[in-house]
């Protein structure tokens, strides 16, 4: 694994994750009940992604770290964080649109709110998989490995220059043949999913390559996003500490607008 | 005196090169104080300016991202933070969108920072300072 450039170490690292994993397809949806969320409902092509080793490995990173070391409570992992990042992704999909259709009742909504092969199926799966670039001891690592060439090397690209090792990771982790190969045959194939892996893998990055539908992507990365709507309520809830994000208003105020073409979010 | 810890250190960080050209900037306007509008958004467009119209290898390290409506550095943004928090450089009451230089970041360049550019990055750096007080909005 050492050779080569860091897309090839990472498609050797996921090479290495998949090898002798039998998938089995997941015969249906399914509803999974989280501590802090509830129920949570995820698709048939979900249920694939989070059975996969990709997803499974995330339950062995902390997500907070070494925090547990002094917050004896905050054993939580990534695994739940991702699994909430995605419905919380679906709420503050679901609330743009209701304030949009209230507001200009004669426009289009642009984005598709189909959860299998829509707009809003591809925000989930992109939440889904934000994390899975994640290293031991989640950021604690990332602090490690952000000061390595080949991370520096891509930090120097426009289209990666504000993303942190951690996200740049997930992107190359979801563009990789061994997932890209797999995805397609039991996510696309069997589950009859109509994701496209390279928008996913855009949106982690927070971008889109479709300008009117920039806003999914900071539904998924930027400094109000659904990521961080999950870990402000999950970690201070397992650490014990008392830290309230109003999500009722977050939602009553969460808005788009356009500018320069792109529909951005905004706070109204 | 000996010589500071930080002697040692060889290779040029875009914290170096930014007060540098700051520094140079107030030289070449001949004012007594420089300042000049820093809003985020401000420091955003006029260095995106700069960087078109006055490109050189000094500027390489703020790279501008492309993918959303307006293009961002981080790197300029983390670099002028760390710059307010050495006191090289201020924001002023009552909005803080004006940044001006302080009389601290011309002493560290005269005596520290301008003897680790060569002669040639010297050249670039007077061009860039000369391109910076056209982009950008005096205060």
């Amino acid at each position: 694994m050492n050779g080569g450039t860091l897309e090839d170490r990472v498609e050797a690292f996921v090479k290495w994750l998949f090898e002798g994993h039998q998938t089995a397809v997941p015969r249906s949806s399914k509803v999974i009940n989280d501590s802090l969320l509830g129920n949570q409902y995820i698709s048939q092509a979900e249920v694939a992604v989070v059975d996969s080793p990709l997803i499974q490995r995330l339950k062995r990173i902390k997500q907070t770290g070494l925090a547990y070391q002094v917050f004896p409570s905050a054993t939580h992992t990534r695994f739940e964080h991702c699994l909430g990042a995605c419905t919380l992704a679906e709420r503050c999909f679901t609330a743009i649109k209701e304030r949009f259709d209230v507001e200009l009742p004669r426009d289009v909504f642009p984005a598709s709110g189909d959860r299998l092969k829509g707009d809003l199926a591809h925000v989930r799966m992109a939440a889904l998989l934000h994390d899975v670039g994640h290293g031991f001891c989640s950021h604690a690592s990332e602090q490690i490995y952000e000061v390595l060439t080949d991370i520096q090397e891509f930090k120097g690209r426009p289209a990666f220059t504000k993303n942190a090792p951690g996200e740049i990771l997930s992107h190359l982790i979801v563009k990789s043949p061994t997932f890209r190969n797999w995805f397609t045959e039991f996510v696309i194939k069997e589950c009859h999913s109509e994701i496209d892996l390279d928008t996913v893998a855009q949106i982690i990055l927070g971008s889109h390559p479709r300008k009117e539908l920039y806003f999914l992507s900071q539904i998924v990365s930027s400094p109000y996003d659904a990521d961080k709507l999950d870990y402000i309520a999950r970690d201070s809830y397992y650490c014990g500490l008392a830290l309230t994000v109003d999500l009722a208003r977050f939602y009553g105020m969460i808005s788009i607008t356009k500018h320069r073409g792109f529909h951005l979010c905004v706070f109204r | 005196m000996a010589a500071p810890a930080y002697a040692k250190q060889e290779e040029l960080l875009p914290d170096d090169i930014l007060t540098a050209l700051l520094a140079l900037a107030k030289q070449k306007s001949g004012k007594e104080r420089l300042a000049f509008r820093g809003h985020d958004s401000d420091l955003q467009k006029s260095f995106r300016n700069l960087s078109s119209t006055c490109g050189n290898r000094l500027l390489e390290p703020f790279v501008f991202s492309n993918s959303g409506p307006e293009p961002y550095s981080p790197v300029l943004n983390e670099c002028f933070s760390r710059l307010q928090l050495c006191g090289l450089v201020g924001r002023e009451n009552p909005d803080y969108e004006v940044v001006f230089l302080r009389p601290s970041a011309e002493t560290y360049f005269t005596e520290y920072l301008s003897h680790r550019f060569s002669k040639d990055e010297m050249e670039m750096l007077g061009q860039t300072a000369d391109c910076f007080l056209k982009v950008v909005t005096l205060a």
